[in-house]
């Protein structure tokens, strides 16, 4: 959902892998951009230059900020037998069924953290909770270089609060694994 | 501002007046600012612009397709598309170059797609600012200050025709320049793009998929794919639109059976699919033996173009390559089902 943070979000991801000696790439997909609206983003991490720019449909894993959205057929189109999915939910990983057999699945309820940090807002940024999450899941970037991608983001007190926010989202998260 | 139209007009007259200037644009602005495009070329006036590809409404959205950019072709602005952020950032500085050649001295399109380009993120290297320096000498128009007089002056009919003229013969030019400052950005750089027109994996290939912009990073991947599966097919990625690679195409004419155009624009009641093929068909036709022609609508109104999709295509050229003779000269990819959901 837009306003949750998944475009920026995204790209703090994409620079963490940059940041590893990693190729990425981050390709946003809305209608206008609007607190509220529903909003995809794609990234690709690679060994070499990524060079196709369409956007994703058969993913290695989902990442779902809002958890209004996992209930949602589009969510899950496309995630195949294998895939991860990191999911902003409260309840265990064992509970959730995406219909397909996956390799990994994570919950965090983020919105809770975001709140205890960020104070309660009517929609809550959990996007820096959430990466801390897919680094704890996925093991494909490391919390380190989130944090420095964060700290060059957004300098200062903000930026102790996010790291703090993805330090929790990395300690909190409960992973099951097939 | 309080338009695009005006922009352009304050962006044509701070070149006159002797500054180097940029701005940019897509879509509705593009096509509001048209009538101030033509100011540029027709004063020789070296303005460099982004044009970020969007479909214009209200068949479009905010989402990228090539209509708002082709449509300024004829207003004698040189159009170069770009693949990634990459190449715009190398390109916008080699624009300047170009335009601002006393051989030249017509404006630079830096054209690319809204959102595949201009909203994604890749690792991209900036230049050294002294190195940019070196490269692009302070802007000083000299036949500004050869003919000041001329500016305010309307030309008689007669001259018009030769101010005409003259543009055209600076966009012949603008071919060999464009190369010749790309290389030079190359060897300064390390990144050069091959000027107007890319061959990519076509050693020994019986065809060719010809692209324009961000689907040509998809294109290169796919055409990998055919190539390891011993498919005689290569991509050909078209940079320069404006001035239009001619030269180039009638010599691959000799070398590729078949052709073709993918498309990312539409021209409703045009003689036969997208802008690029009938260019294209214009460049060969006065050749005895030309290749098949084969075109595709795709991406438009800022649809995606799939890995399938650019599969589809290559496929469908391969075929007319095998049987000898095109059975659909213009297809519509996007209605066909492929099988892809977002």
């Amino acid at each position: 959902m837009g306003g949750q943070g998944a475009v920026l979000g995204t790209l703090l991801l994409a620079e963490a892998a940059f940041r590893e000696g990693k190729w990425a790439q981050k390709i946003p997909v809305y209608g206008g951009m609007r607190r509220g609206g529903a909003v995809t983003v794609f990234l690709r991490i690679d060994e070499k230059p990524i060079r196709r720019s369409c956007g994703i449909y058969e993913p290695d894993a989902i990442v779902v900020l809002d958890p209004a959205l996992i209930k949602v057929e589009a969510t899950r189109t496309g995630l195949r037998k294998g895939g991860i999915a990191v999911l902003n939910y409260r309840g265990k990983p064992e509970e959730v069924n995406l219909g397909v057999e996956l390799s990994k699945v994570a919950t965090i309820d983020a919105t809770a953290i975001s709140t205890d940090l960020f104070g309660p807002r009517a929609i809550p940024i959990t996007n820096t909770v959430m990466l801390g999450a897919v680094s704890r899941a996925t093991r494909w970037v490391k919390l380190e270089s989130l944090y420095e991608a964060i700290r060059r983001q957004f300098p200062g007190r903000i930026g102790e609060l996010n790291v703090e926010a993805c330090e929790r989202g990395y300690e909190s998260v409960e992973v099951w694994e097939a | 501002m309080e338009g695009e139209h005006t922009a352009m007009a304050a962006a044509a007259a701070a070149s006159a007046a002797g500054a180097r200037v940029f701005t940019a644009s897509a879509a509705q602005g593009i096509v509001y600012m048209e009538e101030a495009l033509w100011m540029p070329p027709g004063r020789r006036l070296p303005v460099v612009m982004c044009m970020v590809n969007r479909a214009i409404a209200p068949l479009g959205g905010l989402r990228p397709d090539h209509n708002d950019s082709l449509l300024q072709r004829d207003t004698g602005w040189i159009q170069l598309y770009c693949e990634n952020s990459q190449e715009v950032l190398d390109t916008v500085v080699q624009a300047y170059r170009i335009a601002e050649d006393r051989r030249i001295y017509l404006p630079v399109a830096v054209c690319y797609e809204g959102y595949f380009v201009s909203a994604t993120a890749i690792p991209t290297a900036a230049p050294d600012q002294g190195e940019v320096d070196d490269f692009l000498p302070p802007y000083k128009h000299e036949l500004y200050s050869l003919y000041p007089e001329d500016y305010h002056r309307p030309p008689f009919p007669m001259n018009i025709a030769k101010a005409r003229y003259e543009v055209q013969q600076a966009m012949e030019r603008a071919k060999g320049v464009i190369e010749e400052v790309d290389e030079e950005y190359a060897k300064r750089f390390g990144r050069g793009y091959d000027g107007l027109i890319e061959e990519y994996a076509c050693e020994d290939v019986e065809a060719v998929l010809i692209t324009m912009g961000s689907m040509t990073g998809t294109a290169r991947d796919v055409v990998d794919e055919l190539r390891g599966e011993g498919k005689p097919i290569g991509l050909v990625k078209l940079r320069g639109f404006r001035p239009f690679p001619t030269e180039e195409f009638r010599e691959m004419a000799m070398r590729y059976h078949v052709i073709g155009v993918v498309d990312r624009n539409t021209s409703f009641g045009s003689a036969g699919g997208g802008v690029v093929a009938m260019e294209l068909a214009r460049a060969l036709y006065p050749l005895d033996d030309r290749p098949l022609l084969l075109n595709f609508h795709v991406g438009l109104g800022g649809s995606d173009v799939t890995i399938n999709q650019i599969r589809y295509m290559a496929e469908r050229v391969l075929e007319a390559y095998e049987r000898g003779y095109v059975e659909k000269e213009v297809e519509w990819v996007e209605l066909l089902d492929l099988g892809e959901v977002m």
